[in-house]
């Protein structure tokens, strides 16, 4: 289903929307999404930024307060007047001034180290108090570096981080002590900086050697999230990438060093995002499913016309022409059924043009075969009576060989001119090339044809040429000759036609007849072969009488083919066939084989009766049937001239050298040799002697008439004394007659063959007829 | 340790004069005189009756400062203070055993002050942070303040063994002193190098532009 549904050209249309719609959304949506979301890192990098500038500016502020306040406490003459006096009034000094700036730490060092006075603040019911610090009498460490910097240093004490600021006590420019205040660093001073900067502050104090802090102090986080040291040492090596930190060294105690800790999670500004996006997503929907109605109204917009067009080509398509194609749409789609009309037009003229070349010769301008069928259909319809008349101009393709095919035409033209103008009621065709039909409703064939006659006979003039136009003419008359199919009347003209062209008649009506060698040849040509195979074929014989001692002395073997359906097929029929389809010397051999078999069983009976076998200019052709006879003689012991090979002039004269070679071979092996149907052929005396026959056969058309024919009875005794004369003996066949046999016994002829005597008769009969039969034969004995 | 780190050297003039004139000079270590430094000679047997000089050290506040920045004083001197500005002084010490601060004004004097013991006297004025003073007390008649050659000169001291001593608050040693014993029998001229170069003495100058005082 996907797939023609893809196919679709609005599917099409609509799916190339919807993807671009998709894709612009998509990276609309995407772009939107990562806008926000480097704004949102910008952003939150700014805070931090801001956050650490706050956090600076406030940090420095603490130590400036401190250093400030130390320079001017340290100033103060009455803190002067009383460090060299009593600890109790000094130490109330400096807790007075360590309260008028909330320190959380007050020192004061004499100038050789000793911590001479130390107050720390505690709380103590949720209110601030003042104790003496636990180094209070003990060596100051690391006064230089408090003493040479005027800013505030970071110090340890009692396990919490102070920033302190150290100023010099001074009589006159004698330094004469040390004293000093301190802010703690603690989770108030985390959380009171976080508060300011909006991050999470972390102190960190660590030896950068060792991986865990000294200590490290926590804002309370702002997402209430408590951090664990592990967690807060990763975000502060970086290795934590939800966090965006800053983080500063704020000074060193000892060999440790203070870092402050700003960081915040972007899972805030991850989780604003995704609130939005929500929100996005919700547009983002809205829009694809505007976009999908929007995207399926462009493409039904848009295939509408083509779906009309499409429906009206349809309809085209079906050979209605009658409709133009009318579309309201874009200008490309009304140029694209304007085409379709053009095309539409042209093709309805080219068909008018085909149609007509379809039904017409081109160069008669007549109706042709195509034509003719449709019209027989139509009268046939019509129940009338009429003949088909199918002429054919003779020799035009000499006047194309000899004159040119422009003479041809011209030929074929003037023909087709004078038909046209025999008989207007006629309907004239022509099938093509110098093939003309006319269809008539005269039923007097003859005058029809007399009348053709006097409007065709006519000479041609060419260039002073004079042609004479020959023609012959198959006629069939419907509904005589109707059959189911009503083309087959042109079949059957077409057969008339052949047999009058054959003929050399002027014009033909059909017979039955002549289907047989037209239609069942083809039959048959399929079938000779297994005939030959399957023996359906037979021999015939046909005795010949030795007219000196009037005895059955040869027979000629006369092949028969029996068929299972078309019954006893006569060897005119097939023969033919034979030589055509180059079956001639398998039935040549089959005929030898059975006629010698036949032969040998006589003379085992005694039947002394030579034998006469047809064969044929296949044959001649080279030596392999004349040793295939050859050798059957040999290995059956048969005496020379015992076998009679009857071969016609024709088949001599196609090569008659060869025909020479392959007789004279034969010849020499035993074989008599005899010219079938002597006097049909073209063949002259001068080409006979040549060859080395033995004996002539005249042609029955000679013998069958003889006494009624005085011509033909001067041709045979002048052929008779001419064999003779040149050492041949002579055959007569056809004798149909006593008289014409004592003719030709009276004037010499050797052999007499015919109805007279006897039909060719099968073997079986032949031994009967023998002993019925008046005359004797060779049997000895008899 | 003093001898193991620096290089002191005493050397002996040979004079015929009579005994007991001591002249020493003070120089540093690039050999250059240096002038202002207090030296005195402690004698080690202190049965001497120390005769106590009668007349008072002056120290004058002028330009709002103390003149001289450096003085010497024998133990039981007084010290008479005199304002010569037209501003009032706030004079004070703040260390040792010698604390006193009292308020001079312009053109008086005070000659309340007697240092009654020996040491190192800072002083300062409350009114004018810049201001800085300083008195050497000392339990011995013999003592001076090197002149613009370096020299200092003692006459007449008795033969016997001393602590000769070295001071000034820029001297940065210990106690800001340098001490060597010494035996005197004859006249004697001492050159002594100290071991440290003397610190910049502090301008005793406002720092700030009160300028607007100079209308008053």
């Amino acid at each position: 289903m996907a797939i023609p549904f893809m196919k679709s050209l609005q599917s099409r249309i609509f799916i190339l929307f919807i993807s671009l719609l998709l894709c612009v959304q998509m990276m609309s949506f995407f772009s939107t999404y990562q806008a926000k979301q480097k704004s949102e890192t910008v952003q939150l990098n700014n805070k931090i930024e801001t956050a650490k500038q706050v956090f600076e500016t406030q940090f420095d502020n603490r130590n400036y307060y401190l250093s400030a306040f130390a320079e001017t406490a340290a100033k103060d003459y009455g803190l002067k007047t009383v460090f060299s006096e009593d600890r109790k009034s000094f130490l109330l000094a400096l807790n007075n001034h360590r309260k008028r700036i909330s320190a959380d730490l007050a020192i004061a060092i004499k100038p050789d180290g000793e911590i001479s006075g130390q107050l720390i603040t505690y709380m103590k019911n949720k209110q601030i108090k003042v104790k003496i610090g636990p180094e209070q009498g003990q060596q100051f460490s690391n006064l230089e570096l408090f003493t040479q910097t005027q800013t505030a240093e970071l110090y340890y004490l009692d396990s919490k981080i102070y920033q302190l600021s150290l100023a010099p006590l001074k009589s006159g420019s004698r330094v004469i002590g040390w004293i000093g205040f301190g802010y703690i660093i603690n989770q108030d001073l985390a959380n009171k900086l976080a508060k300011l900067t909006g991050v999470n502050v972390s102190f960190l104090l660590k030896d950068p050697d060792l991986p865990t802090s000294k200590k490290i102090i926590n804002s309370n986080s702002i997402n209430k999230i408590t951090y664990e040291s592990k967690f807060i040492h990763a975000i502060n090596s970086g290795k934590n990438d939800n966090y965006i930190i800053s983080h500063f060294k704020l000074g060193e105690i000892d060999k440790t060093s203070l870092t402050a800790l700003l960081f915040q999670s972007k899972v805030s500004v991850l989780k604003k995002i995704h609130d939005d996006w929500q929100q996005f997503l919700i547009i983002f929907m809205l829009e694809i499913i505007l976009s999908l109605f929007g995207a399926y109204l462009i493409s039904a917009s848009i295939t509408r016309p083509i779906k009309q067009l499409i429906h009206q080509i349809k309809y085209i398509g079906l050979g209605k022409y009658d409709q133009d194609i009318t579309i309201n749409a874009s200008q490309e789609l009304t140029q694209l059924a304007n085409e379709f009309n053009q095309m539409k037009d042209a093709v309805v003229a080219r068909e008018q043009l085909i149609r007509h070349q379809a039904y017409h010769d081109s160069i008669t301008n007549l109706p042709n075969r195509n034509y003719l069928v449709e019209r027989l259909s139509k009268l046939q319809n019509k129940q009338q009576n009429f003949i088909i008349l199918q002429l054919n101009i003779r020799r035009i393709k000499e006047i194309n060989d000899t004159l040119g095919h422009q003479v041809g035409d011209k030929v074929i033209v003037e023909f087709s001119n004078r038909l046209k103008l025999f008989d207007c009621n006629d309907e004239l065709f022509h099938l093509g090339a110098d093939e003309f039909v006319l269809i008539s409703q005269k039923q007097d064939i003859k005058k029809t044809i007399s009348q053709l006659s006097i409007s065709l006979d006519s000479l041609f003039n060419h260039e002073n040429l004079n042609l004479h136009l020959q023609y012959s003419i198959g006629i069939a008359k419907y509904p005589e000759h109707n059959s189911e199919n009503i083309a087959d009347l042109l079949k059957k003209t077409d057969i008339a036609l052949q047999y009058a062209k054959k003929h050399n008649r002027i014009y033909q009506i059909y017979d039955r007849q002549f289907d047989f060698n037209t239609l069942e040849r083809l039959h048959l040509i399929n079938s000779l072969k297994t005939a030959i195979e399957q023996s359906q074929l037979v021999l015939h014989y046909q005795p010949k009488v030795s007219l000196a001692s009037m005895k059955i002395s040869h027979v000629e073997a006369l092949v028969r083919w029996e068929h299972p359906i078309n019954g006893l097929i006569p060897p005119d029929s097939f023969i033919s066939i034979a030589e055509q389809t180059g079956q001639m010397d398998a039935l040549t051999r089959w005929v030898t084989k059975e006629a010698i078999r036949q032969y040998l069983a006589w003379q085992k009976r005694n039947i002394n009766i030579k034998i006469a076998i047809n064969i044929s200019a296949e044959n001649l052709k080279d030596k392999s049937y004349s040793d295939y006879v050859i050798a059957l003689k040999n290995d059956n012991n048969i005496a020379d001239n015992e076998i009679t090979l009857e071969v016609t002039e024709d088949a001599v004269l196609s090569d008659p050298a060869k025909a020479t070679e392959i007789l004279t071979y034969l010849k020499s092996h035993g074989f008599k040799l005899s010219i079938d149907d002597y006097g049909t052929g073209y063949s002259s005396l001068a080409q006979l002697k040549q060859l080395p026959v033995q004996e002539l056969k005249i042609d029955k058309s000679f013998v069958q008439h003889l006494m009624q024919n005085t011509d033909d009875q001067i041709i045979v005794r002048s052929t008779i004394e001419l064999a003779h004369n040149m050492g041949l003996s002579v055959v007569a066949e056809g004798i149909e007659d006593e008289r014409t046999l004592l003719w030709l016994k009276e004037h010499h002829c050797e052999l007499a063959q015919g109805y007279f005597i006897s039909r060719p008769i099968p073997a079986k009969l032949f031994q009967t007829w023998l002993k019925e039969c008046t005359y004797t034969t060779a049997k000895e004995g008899k | 340790m003093i001898n193991k780190f620096f290089l002191i050297n005493f050397l002996f003039f040979n004079t015929q004069a009579f005994a007991n004139n001591i002249t020493i000079k003070v120089m540093d270590s690039k050999q250059s005189k240096v002038e202002g430094v207090i030296v005195y000679l402690t004698p080690e047997n202190n049965t001497l009756n120390h005769a106590l000089t009668k007349h008072p050290l002056i120290i004058f506040q002028k330009n709002k400062k103390f003149t001289p920045y450096i003085a010497v004083l024998q133990k039981g001197q007084e010290i008479n203070f005199k304002n010569q500005d037209d501003v009032t002084h706030h004079i004070y010490s703040a260390s040792g055993e010698n604390r006193f601060d009292f308020k001079i004004k312009a053109g008086e004097q005070n000659k309340s002050t007697v240092i009654t013991t020996s040491g190192e006297v800072a002083m300062g004025c409350n009114i004018h942070d810049w201001m800085s003073g300083y008195v050497l007390a000392v339990d011995t008649p013999y003592f001076d303040q090197t002149n613009s050659q370096g020299l200092s000169i003692f006459k007449h001291i008795p033969p016997g063994s001393y602590k000769l001593t070295i001071w000034h608050p820029q001297l940065e040693t210990q106690k800001n002193e340098f001490t060597k014993k010494v035996e005197i029998h004859n006249n004697y001229h001492f050159k002594v190098i100290l071991p440290k170069p003397l610190l910049p003495i502090p301008a005793q100058q406002n720092q700030d532009e009160f300028d607007f005082l100079e209308g008053y």
